[in-house]
């Protein structure tokens, strides 16, 4: 019965992990290219009270013998990437990204990150920034005297300058990696390579399903609230479930502490 | 008076071990892929004590129809009781995620786990730094083995998605799309088992598939002798995930349920504890008579 209490704590444990991951789901519901992320879980090791195919006589063998499981365990918070829905801004340095790609970022300790939060800005040095003033990676200047900006879907940013005259001054990149949800949450909408995520990939948009880039348009959160309530409200029963049984447990051992 | 105590406390030990099942269930009622297990006793099924004729049993897995025509031979403690999987078929969730897959129908995927091969329901997928389909452990997901192979080595058998949309099949081919177009980079191998009380469980929500997983009854080969007057239409009805004629199904953005059933598992809580009560009681009672019996006497 001692192994009753640790198997319903475990069950316990995994359900207020869910409720973790939910809660920080729906907190960033309106974050710009927030990703929502899902709690998995497995059951534990068994414990073999008695083997299958042990002998039960001489010429019979036991077919499915006694397991016992330990409980249950979080094996992952894996993130969905799948995409948010576009919202117009209609602000001209909000970029989206329709598919896989991810823009890169060049933080102040010199490490690159990775985002799909495209909300852009000129920096005081005229380099195009991210939200937080992290310089977007490969480099692009934005000129003095520049009247408006244009990026095409396929990342070439075009300056017109007072007179009316169009420059190409640069292409903005895009990176993928071979398994996405392996990349590392940082905060700050910005996420990092890891051994899991593979080596990113750069490439141009539009190039072999990094997606398009839309001007004007913000990447919403792909949270959706009615699934994560759903989600809450199942993780709460569960919870409550186990809890039925470390009572059941305890008034078993509190019958057998009074038995004489 | 000693055997009514050391009854009542096998008894006592089979309920408690009973709960820590039950717990198991409760405690992965939200897991994915995962099956419901209980315990049966064998005093439920059969007379103790009775004759010792197991001539007509053929050695090898047992049925539950079989189980109930079995003859006893001893008198076993109540604790020699049996446990199994329930395998029924788990709720599908909706989750729109394309590297979520359901199974539905008498069908597992392979997993290659350090240990060997296993088995799993648990289609919530994922790719390794590799662009490999993977489980949530990074061991691979197998696809179908190609004709000749047998002895083929099962890490060849991995399925590369690499970059670009995952599109599975309800025949369980994967596609690799990029911008519409699609392109076959495998099909994941569905293993279908004909006799689910040889699966193993080993944690993670797979299973490990003992030799008779695959056996087709009734069956002569392997000098399992009369296995075969189990009847089909038995087997059929005993195996919870359906005929291995049907072929499984897959579907993507969707995941199987754990197929515990929280009514099923309360009401059997509270049988469990109601029964091992009444154990403790008829223990208590034999302590009280054994103890008013040394009274006698005593004047």
């Amino acid at each position: 019965m001692l192994n009753t209490l640790n198997t319903a704590a475990t069950g316990m444990d995994a359900q207020s992990k869910q409720i973790e991951t939910i809660s920080n789901n729906l907190a960033n519901a309106d974050t710009t290219g927030f990703k929502k992320s899902r709690t998995d879980f497995q059951d534990l090791l068994y414990q073999n009270i008695k083997a299958p195919g042990a002998a039960t006589s001489a010429t019979t063998v036991n077919p499915t013998g006694v397991q016992i499981g330990a409980g249950v365990k979080v094996v992952g918070a894996s993130r969905d990437h799948e995409g948010g829905t576009l919202r117009p801004t209609n602000r001209k340095l909000d970029v989206a990204i329709e598919g896989l790609g991810f823009l890169a970022i060049q933080k102040p300790n010199g490490d690159i990150a990775y985002t799909r939060d495209g909300s852009l800005r000129v920096g005081p040095e005229g380099q195009l920034q991210n939200a937080n003033g992290y310089a977007v990676v490969p480099e692009i200047q934005i000129p003095q005297n520049t009247k408006d900006i244009n990026i095409s879907f396929d990342g070439r940013v075009e300056v017109k300058d007072d007179q009316g005259g169009a420059t190409e001054i640069g292409q903005i990149q895009l990176t993928s990696f071979a398994n996405d949800a392996g990349l590392q949450a940082e905060g700050g909408n910005l996420y990092n390579a890891t051994p899991a995520s593979g080596a990113p990939i750069p490439g141009t948009p539009t190039d072999g399903g990094l997606g398009r880039l839309h001007q004007g348009y913000l990447e919403a959160s792909n949270v959706k609230p009615v699934t994560e309530m759903t989600d809450m409200i199942r993780a709460q029963r569960v919870y409550e479930l186990n809890s039925k049984v470390i009572s059941t447990a305890d008034q078993m051992m509190n019958s057998l502490n009074s038995i004489r | 008076m000693e055997s009514g105590l050391v009854t009542s406390l096998s008894g006592a030990l089979a309920q408690s071990r009973r709960i820590e099942t039950l717990a198991n269930n409760v405690a992965n009622a939200d897991t994915a892929g995962f099956k419901s297990r209980d315990l049966i006793f064998e005093e439920m099924l059969e007379d103790a004590k009775a004759q010792d004729d197991r001539s007509d049993i053929a050695p090898g897995p047992l049925r539950k129809s079989e189980i109930l025509a079995r003859p006893a031979t001893e008198n076993r403690p109540v604790l020699h009781g049996r446990d199994y999987a329930n395998l029924k078929q788990g709720a599908m969730r909706q989750t729109s995620n394309p590297f979520d897959i359901a199974i539905q129908g008498n069908g597992f995927l392979e997993v290659l786990s350090p240990n060997g091969i296993r088995l799993t329901r648990a289609g919530n997928l994922s790719l390794n730094d590799k662009g490999q389909l993977v489980n949530r452990d990074g061991f691979l997901i197998l696809g179908e083995s190609q004709a000749n192979a047998a002895q083929q080595d099962p890490s060849k058998r991995a399925i590369t998605l690499g970059r670009g949309r995952l599109q599975i099949s309800q025949e369980g081919d994967v596609y690799r799309s990029i911008n519409g177009a699609s392109e076959r980079v495998g099909k994941l191998s569905l293993v279908q088992v004909e006799n689910p009380d040889a699966l193993k469980p080993v944690g993670n929500t797979m299973w490990e598939a003992g030799e008779d997983a695959f056996l087709k009854y009734p069956n002569e080969a392997q000098g399992r002798g009369p296995a075969s007057v189990i009847p089909e239409e038995v087997l059929v009805r005993n195996n919870p995930l359906g005929p291995t004629t049907v072929k499984p199904e897959i579907h993507q953005g969707m995941l199987e349920a754990s197929n515990v059933n929280p009514v099923g598992q309360m009401t059997k809580l509270i049988e469990a504890h109601r029964l091992y009560e009444q154990n403790l009681k008829i223990m208590q009672s034999v302590g009280e008579m054994t103890g008013r019996l040394s009274e006698v006497g005593k004047f």
